[in-house]
């Protein structure tokens, strides 16, 4: 049961439907519980790069702080809520660190839910089983599939034009002047070009017989197998049993609007 | 071999076809049809309406550009336009000019399979097919290579995969060789051959390399630069009588026909029908000694004194994404040499001239006039050093060519600034387009500037990266000489080329890349008699080495 071979739609599916659930709860056990529980399923099942996924979580994590540290120092004080510390105009209440800390739980479990879906999922096969699965237009999802070889392609551009400037002795910039007017010299080689391309590659699918049409055989069938629901199953049951234990442990709030 | 045409089933008639109606038509009322089996070749200088002719048949245009299309195509006795959108389309193979945009997956395997999608080919016979077609353009081991990785040529290759796997009845090839190392366009032409026998198929080509193409081609179509049909009729009689015409037109014409003309203009040739192989010309030849000699003439004389040394390349290494492109390359570069660079596609020629110029770091150690490369300022450095771009559009920065002129004296000096860029203006033949912009010259100028702004400093040695693709005949030998006048004495040119005539014909040394890797840096003449080399690298013989070769054979059997 490898993450990366599961049906990116059924899986698609799971992660929304968990983050959906994690949504009626506020609460820091919750989220605290299923994001280990989500991290604990993405190297276990999932075939991906620990460099890869801490790149891509630092940004969250970081969010995750700010979020705390601001509800941390401008809380919303009700009455009855028990001070735990006051400085000047910093009033901390067990109330207000409680829902602090729930939210920014609440941006790691969102995040670790999505990063297992980004990082074991391959872009093409997704848009292949959307098709698939989902009824959605070939003409779309090849359109988008056209759209992503292409940036390869622009960066390529951009740096050929790029290296003709330079040797036309363009490169150099010192106002902030020169740099709006290099850009400007920039972006019109390369959106004319990459008009053209687009423009070209349209004619190019057609002239394969492409029409969009829906009914099509397709190379790489992405099949849903017991394990894709199995998936689902597993995803809902870490949201239940992160609620159910923080119920146990007296804890469970409902989302009321806080915040 | 020539296959026998049955009755056709393609018909046009009186096609004209404008992209707007108040600008002039591109093709005007052209009337012919393909017969089943069929190879066509279709002729014409740059501008003449080749490729629309193309999109026509393939029902692309006019819907695509909105163009206004008059007259009549039908395939099989019914007007294109009652099918269905990708009804007729799944009938034509199209392999277009350009082979960066007509992918639309990220791998050559799945361009394939979307190809084979589309004319819902059974799915468990897919794999069987889509290595049985890469593998008739020898892209079998390059399968699962994402398609932006890979070179010019192999695109092409691809794209040609993508044509065949659909097994169409009409075969449309614009330009399909262009990008090709010579031995894939000659084994291109020899698999298409090999798959009529099998198959039954027709051909229209649109093509500047003439030579492989002639013993496949049944009949040939001309059209002018008015895009009129100008000629429609067998091989032969198309290039005995039209020659003349064609020359001026600025077509090319295969080797044999163009070295008869020149044979035929000196008295060398017994009577006045033109050659359409070298055994002809052997045959037809008054004295064949003479004849070689004469063909000999215009070759540039090699350099013979020793000069001071321009470029000193010190075990050159490159390499992108784990893979090495560039390998131990070592070589030293003189004043005055002109030297070619020839290799299989994706061998790294386009990556080792772009080491060369610092465009890219590399491991190693380059000397430009005993400096290493990193310490020239980028100013000086290109005040001696041209590098010319495949797409000469990418050069242009600016509105009009008179600025181009200019944006390149800016930084030298002020004062003789009007005088020169009048000269230079009139060294390119360009004095009525002074205030047009760059990129609505036509393709000769376009390249005629763009080598220009690379010299007008004065600098000494230009890099060009295949400077005669796609063009037509006269462009290509104007792009040639002007690079030829425009360098100085004590300067060097460094050319990648796929053209074994042009390397025979101006080069002093060739450098033959293979993976990479350095297999042989001297002069041409050497390069000939090494078949291993050039079997190895694709390459092959130029035309007079390959007449010189006939004759000798011919000697020894005698």
């Amino acid at each position: 049961m490898l993450l990366n071979k599961m049906n990116p739609s059924i899986k698609a599916l799971s992660i929304l439907v968990s983050i959906l659930l994690l949504s009626i709860f506020f609460d820091p056990v919750t989220p605290l519980l299923s994001f280990v529980l989500t991290i604990a399923i993405t190297f276990i099942l999932g075939k991906i790069s620990f460099k890869n996924w801490i790149l891509l979580f630092s940004p969250f994590l970081f969010m995750a702080i700010v979020y705390v540290w601001s509800s941390l120092m401008f809380p919303r004080v009700d009455p009855g809520d028990s001070i735990i510390w006051e400085w000047w105009f910093i009033t901390i209440t067990a109330e207000g660190f409680q829902r602090s800390i729930s939210l920014g739980l609440r941006v790691l479990s969102f995040a670790s839910l999505s990063l297992l879906f980004a990082l074991t999922t391959n872009p093409i096969n997704f848009l292949l089983s959307l098709m698939q699965q989902c009824r959605l237009s070939p003409k779309i999802a090849y359109s988008i599939m056209a759209g992503y070889q292409f940036l390869p392609l622009i960066k390529d551009e951009f740096e050929i034009i790029r290296s003709a400037h330079r040797i036309r002795g363009a490169g150099r910039t010192e106002t902030f002047l020169d740099k709006i007017k290099q850009i400007k010299k920039y972006a019109i080689p390369l959106l004319a070009s990459g008009i053209r391309k687009a423009e070209r590659t349209a004619i190019a699918m057609e002239s394969k017989g492409f029409t969009g049409d829906r009914n099509r055989e397709f190379y790489k069938e992405i099949s849903v197998s017991k394990r894709d629901w199995l998936l689902l199953c597993l995803l809902i049951f870490i949201v239940l049993v992160s609620a159910f234990t923080s119920h146990k442990l007296g804890y469970l709030t409902l989302y009321k609007g806080e915040l | 071999m020539i296959s026998q045409p049955s009755h056709p089933f393609f018909q046009v008639s009186n096609l004209t076809f404008r992209f707007d109606c108040d600008q002039d038509p591109v093709l005007k009322n052209i009337t012919f049809e393909i017969n089943e089996n069929e190879n066509l070749l279709v002729l014409g200088p740059s501008g003449s309406g080749k490729s629309t002719l193309a999109y026509c048949l393939n029902n692309l245009y006019p819907s695509s550009v909105d163009g206004i299309m008059k007259g009549y195509i039908s395939y099989r006795g019914r007007a294109l336009s009652s099918f269905e959108p990708g009804e007729v389309n799944r009938k034509i193979g199209l392999v277009m000019q350009d082979p960066d945009s007509q992918f639309c997956m990220l791998t050559a395997e799945e361009e394939v399979a979307f190809v084979l999608e589309n004319i819902q080919f059974p799915r468990l016979k897919m794999v069987e097919r889509i290595d049985y077609v890469l593998d008739l353009v020898d892209m079998l081991p390059l399968k699962h290579r994402l398609i932006h990785t890979l070179s010019g040529g192999q695109k092409q290759k691809l794209a040609i995969a993508c044509a065949l796997a659909m097994e169409p009845e009409l075969l449309i090839l614009d330009e399909p060789t262009a990008n090709l190392d010579p031995a894939s366009g000659f084994e291109l032409v020899q698999t298409l051959k090999k798959l009529k026998n099998t198959h039954s198929f027709s051909v229209l080509v649109i093509e500047h390399n003439l030579d492989n193409w002639l013993d496949i081609v049944d009949r040939c179509i001309i059209l002018n630069s008015e895009g009129e049909l100008f000629f429609n009729g067998p091989p032969n009689i198309c290039f005995a009588d039209f020659a003349k015409e064609l020359a001026s037109e600025g077509i090319w014409l295969p080797r044999t026909i163009d070295a008869g003309i020149k044979l035929r203009e000196a008295g060398l040739l017994k009577n006045s029908s033109l050659p359409m192989t070298i055994n002809e010309i052997i045959e037809n030849s008054k004295d064949i000694r003479r004849t070689i000699e004469f063909l000999s003439t215009n070759v540039r004389k090699q350099m013979v004194n020793p000069s001071p040394s321009i470029f000193e390349v010190e075990d050159i290494s490159y390499s992108k994404d784990n893979q090495l492109i560039i390998q131990d390359i070592s070589l030293s570069l003189n004043a005055g040499e002109f030297i070619a660079i020839a290799g299989a596609n994706g061998s790294g020629k386009t990556t080792f001239s772009k080491c060369l110029a610092g465009l890219i770091p590399s491991r190693g150690e380059i000397k430009l006039y005993g400096h290493s490369l990193e310490d020239w300022h980028e100013e000086q450095k290109w005040r001696r050093l041209g590098y010319v771009f495949q797409n000469p559009e990418h050069q242009f920065i600016t509105d009009s060519v008179i600025e181009e002129i200019n944006y390149s004296l800016q930084a030298k000096e002020k004062g003789s600034q009007v005088y020169k860029s009048k000269e230079i203006l009139k060294t390119l033949r360009m004095a009525k387009q002074v205030f047009s912009h760059p990129f609505s010259l036509s393709q000769g100028q376009k390249r005629r500037l763009s080598v220009a702004v690379m010299l007008v400093n004065g600098q000494e040695v230009l890099i060009m990266d295949e400077p005669t693709f796609g063009q037509d005949a006269i462009t290509s030998r104007e792009i040639i000489d002007f690079a030829v006048k425009a360098v100085p004495e004590t300067g060097s040119i460094i050319m990648i080329t796929h053209d074994m005539d042009l390397i025979d014909r101006y080069a002093d040394k060739v450098l033959v890349l293979e993976k990479g890797k350095m297999i042989f840096y001297e002069p041409p003449g050497k390069l000939w008699n090494q078949t291993e080399i050039l079997a190895r690298a694709n390459l092959r013989l130029p035309f007079l080495r390959e007449l010189e070769m006939h004759v000798e054979g011919r000697y020894a059997v005698k």
